[in-house]
């Protein structure tokens, strides 16, 4: 019984390892992350080198 | 197939024994300098205390190997002779407490351990104990006041150099960040402080190594025996910028260091009096203290020179001292109270 | 030992669990997901408390449109542009420089590298960690740091030798990352090479310019109809000018980027060196051996509770604790909210939920401490008491003459080496000489 005790918490650990391995992975929810749209982005590039800025 | 199952029941015995062989193999490696383990030695000394202190590291690493070898060869051994396989009719002796033995290897590593602690007694106490004396005007010997405190905080190194007057802590210190520079050939006391957790310092050319402790003044010194330029590193875990708490240390001359000292104070002076010349030859005004000084407006600005001097002898040292009493910051006097039991029979 | 089989049982499914678990977060460090700035929804939520109403939030559209027009001027971190819009003698290329951007942009590569900058990724590698990859001030270690990380996007620095309100100059950058800030987590980067620190500065510089306008762009979203894009693309084609839709796109793109990037957020780092404020020279009796010192010493002390008013925030001991419930400018820019009270955590926490970090009142500097943040030296004194200290209640000394403020400067180098009792009677020794 020993033995098999021991070796739960030996489980135990390993689990709790990975648990923090994940939490090392995580990465911010994109919600929070900037959102563009790369065509507009050209296209705005594009226009401003059109203007004429006089 | 006989013959592989017979190398398969000595997996164990190998595996275990694969340690202390890898163990001791990696030692002799390391300590000659063999592939991968070229760069294992210490680094080049460059302090003057470093040869006593690299004289006990090597004696006690060989020690350790030699000790290293022996068990290991005792434990290969043992494992060998008395393996069950080699021998299956031979029953395993059970017996318990060998006062001879056990005498034996109790008296052996005390004995080891007794004369270590005495053969490094003196280093200890040239390395941590014994300040470096200087002799004041009356003739006193006094432990030789730092010339820079150094403050440690997370995550980095703050160095105020005592400025002409020689003390630190007082309003004329020069401070600068993450640099270091000190003259070579000279005995340099650092008063160790930190402003919020467990720090120490650290240059491993130097051999000098120092907790710091909140609250608490400590005192390293050493003597650079050569310019060099190498890091201060901190080697307590203090946060998580631990890895990028590093500084400069540099040693250089000491003509070169009283030109560097003076540009410091160049910064700490304002704009228009910074560029004033400093008088050459004039008599030295004695430090600022509590008293009115005695130098006049034209004169009142110690060149370095002058303060490396007086640094130097210390002629007015313990004079400054006493007019500047009441600006004696505690860890000085607690040190001078310290020393002076000490010197007391 | 009947239930050995049941305990079996169990490790079987711990270990498997513990496999499938392996596979999940391995997984997940496996593709590192493209590194992107971050949207200001701190200011974006401040905006529609002021401008909306009853809890209504600005279509998602808006963040989408507003993220565009900012990468379209600024890249990406990975691709930093230079902030230009006209084809020549554009202003963004005198103040920024793509080749320093370029080497403090991007994932850490720490080697030497043949443009003479330590590799790449040095924001990456030296600043974000606390100031954020979009710098924000709230890198990973934000939270925990007292007094927080500086947020670059409001364009407010602290220590600098340029009056209030104007932009700090390259050299006080640079100095402040040789130096550090003594007395925060800042630390002194004396140890890189000199191009890396430039580059770093003119990084800063990008995400400080970047930050401003994507707060300028927020501010304007409140002026818009209903529905009403910040730049309508699809007019950009009509050819009348007459028409009211290209009227309005040409009017956003002149209003938007001519006035709202050009003129607000990159002029105003044009030439910063000019906006230096002049240090007076000192008297003499600041050299702390001339005899006059202590005089001097004396006339600071007792304008540091008269003229000067330090005391009412500084302390009468000078220990720091005289006003201790105002806020710094970032977090006043939040706090001020309607219906927010920086005291009472229930009122604030849809901002926190934006990424605000917990408002902290600013504290008043304990002059005793020995510790200047922005530099012990005298001029550097000097220059905090005659220009103040942008984003704090420190304000600037107008009514004081420079040979006051060198007396208070002197007041306050001495202050370190005074002990506590004395200090403590100076207050009551001025208000015995005032009283007579």
């Amino acid at each position: 019984m020993g033995v098999l005790n021991s070796s739960t918490k030996v489980c135990k650990s390993i689990l709790l390892f990975f648990f923090v391995l994940m939490a090392g992975c995580y990465q911010q929810p994109s919600a929070e992350n900037l959102q563009y749209d790369a065509d507009a982005v050209e296209e705005i590039r594009s226009q401003v080198k059109a203007m004429d800025w006089e | 197939m006989r013959l592989q199952s017979k190398h398969l029941k000595r997996f164990w015995p190998i595996l275990f024994y694969s340690v202390p062989v890898l163990a001791t193999v990696t030692f002799l490696m390391a300590s000659w300098g063999v592939w991968p383990f070229e760069a294992c030695e210490l680094p080049e000394s460059l302090s003057s205390a470093a040869k006593t202190i690299d004289h006990l590291f090597y004696g006690i690493h060989t020690l350790s190997m030699l000790i290293l070898l022996g068990t290991g060869v005792a434990i290969g051994w043992v494992i060998w002779k008395f393996d069950h396989r080699r021998d299956p009719n031979r029953k395993a002796a059970y017996f318990h407490h060998n006062t001879k033995l056990e005498v034996l290897w109790t008296l052996i590593p005390a004995g080891i351990l007794v004369a270590l602690a005495f053969y490094q007694m003196n280093s200890w106490a040239e390395n941590k104990m014994n300040r470096p004396m200087i002799t004041d005007v009356s003739g006193t010997e006094i432990p030789k006041p730092p010339l820079v405190m150094v403050k440690a905080r997370q995550f980095g190194w703050e160095f105020h150099y005592a400025g002409d007057d020689g003390i630190t802590e007082t309003a004329d210190d020069l401070y600068i960040e993450n640099l270091l520079v000190v003259p070579v050939g000279e005995d340099i006391v650092l008063q160790l402080e930190s402003r919020d957790v467990i720090h120490s310092f650290f240059v491993a050319e130097l051999r000098l190594k120092q907790d710091i402790v909140p609250g608490k003044t400590q005192f390293a010194w050493f003597n650079p025996i050569r310019p060099c330029e190498v890091d201060i590193l901190c080697t307590e875990l203090c946060g998580w910028g631990h890895y990028k708490m590093k500084a400069r240390l540099k040693v250089v001359p000491r003509g070169e260091f009283d030109k560097w000292l003076n540009e410091l104070k160049q910064d700490y002076q304002p704009q228009e009096l910074a560029c004033r010349a400093i008088p050459v030859g004039e008599p030295p005004a004695l430090p600022r203290g509590g008293g009115p000084s005695t130098g006049s407006v034209t004169n009142d600005h110690l060149s370095v020179a002058e303060v490396a001097r007086l640094w130097t002898h210390h002629e007015t040292f313990l004079q400054s001292l006493a007019r500047s009493a009441s600006k004696v910051p505690q860890a000085q006097k607690r040190d001078r109270e310290f020393t002076s039991e000490r010197q007391q029979p | 030992m009947r239930r050995l089989p049941d305990n079996r049982l169990k490790l079987t499914a711990i270990r498997l669990a513990a496999c499938c678990l392996a596979l999940v977060g391995l997984a997940g460090c496996g593709e590192p997901p493209q590194t992107v700035f971050k949207l200001n929804s701190v200011e974006l939520l401040k905006q529609e408390k002021l401008f909306l109403s009853g809890g209504q939030s600005f279509d998602d559209r808006y963040s989408t449109e507003i993220g565009t027009i900012l990468t379209a001027f600024f890249g990406t971190p990975d691709q930093p542009r230079v902030p230009k819009v006209l084809p020549e003698e554009d202003p963004a290329a005198e103040v920024l420089s793509q080749e320093k951007l370029d080497a403090a942009a991007g994932p850490v590569l720490s080697t030497l590298g043949d443009n003479g900058y330590h590799g790449k990724g040095l924001y990456r590698e030296h600043c974000a960690h606390c100031h954020g990859i979009t710098g924000d001030g709230a890198g990973r270690t934000a939270r925990s740091l007292n007094p927080y990380p500086r947020d670059f996007r409001l364009g407010k620095f602290k220590f600098k030798s340029t009056p209030l309100r104007s932009m700090p100059t390259d050299d006080d950058m640079m100095q402040l990352l040789v130096k550090g800030v003594p007395g925060s987590s800042m630390p002194s980067f004396r140890g890189l090479l000199k191009s890396d620190l430039e580059a770093l500065v003119d990084y800063v510089k990008y995400l400080t310019m970047r930050g401003q306008y994507e707060r300028y762009l927020m501010a304007e979203l409140s002026n818009l109809e209903e529905g009403e894009p910040l730049i309508n693309l699809t007019a950009s084609g009509v050819q009348d000018e007459d028409d009211p839709a290209k009227e309005k796109y040409l009017d956003s793109m002149f209003d938007l980027v001519g006035e709202g990037l050009v003129e607000d957020v990159v002029e105003r780092w044009i030439d910063t060196d000019d906006n230096r404020s002049e240090v007076p020279d000192a008297p003499a009796a600041m050299l702390l051996d001339h005899p006059d010192h202590q005089a001097l010493v004396d006339q600071g002390r007792v304008l540091y509770y008269t003229g000067g008013n330090c005391a009412q925030c500084h302390g009468e001991s000078v220990a720091g604790n005289g006003q201790t419930e105002t806020f710094d400018d970032w977090t006043n820019e939040w706090i001020k909210s309607p219906g927010v009270d920086p005291f009472a955590p229930a009122t604030y926490a849809d901002f926190t939920a934006a990424g605000a970090l917990p408002p902290r009142p600013i504290l008043p500097r304990n002059l005793s401490s020995g510790e200047f943040r922005g530099g012990g030296q005298p001029e550097d004194i000097y220059l905090r008491i005659a220009n103040g200290i942008e984003g704090t209640p420190m304000p600037a000394a107008a009514t004081l003459e420079s040979d006051q403020i060198w007396a208070l400067v002197a007041y306050v180098k001495a202050l370190p080496f005074i002990d506590v009792d004395q200090r403590l009677r100076h207050k009551s020794v001025n208000d015995n000489a005032i009283a007579k």
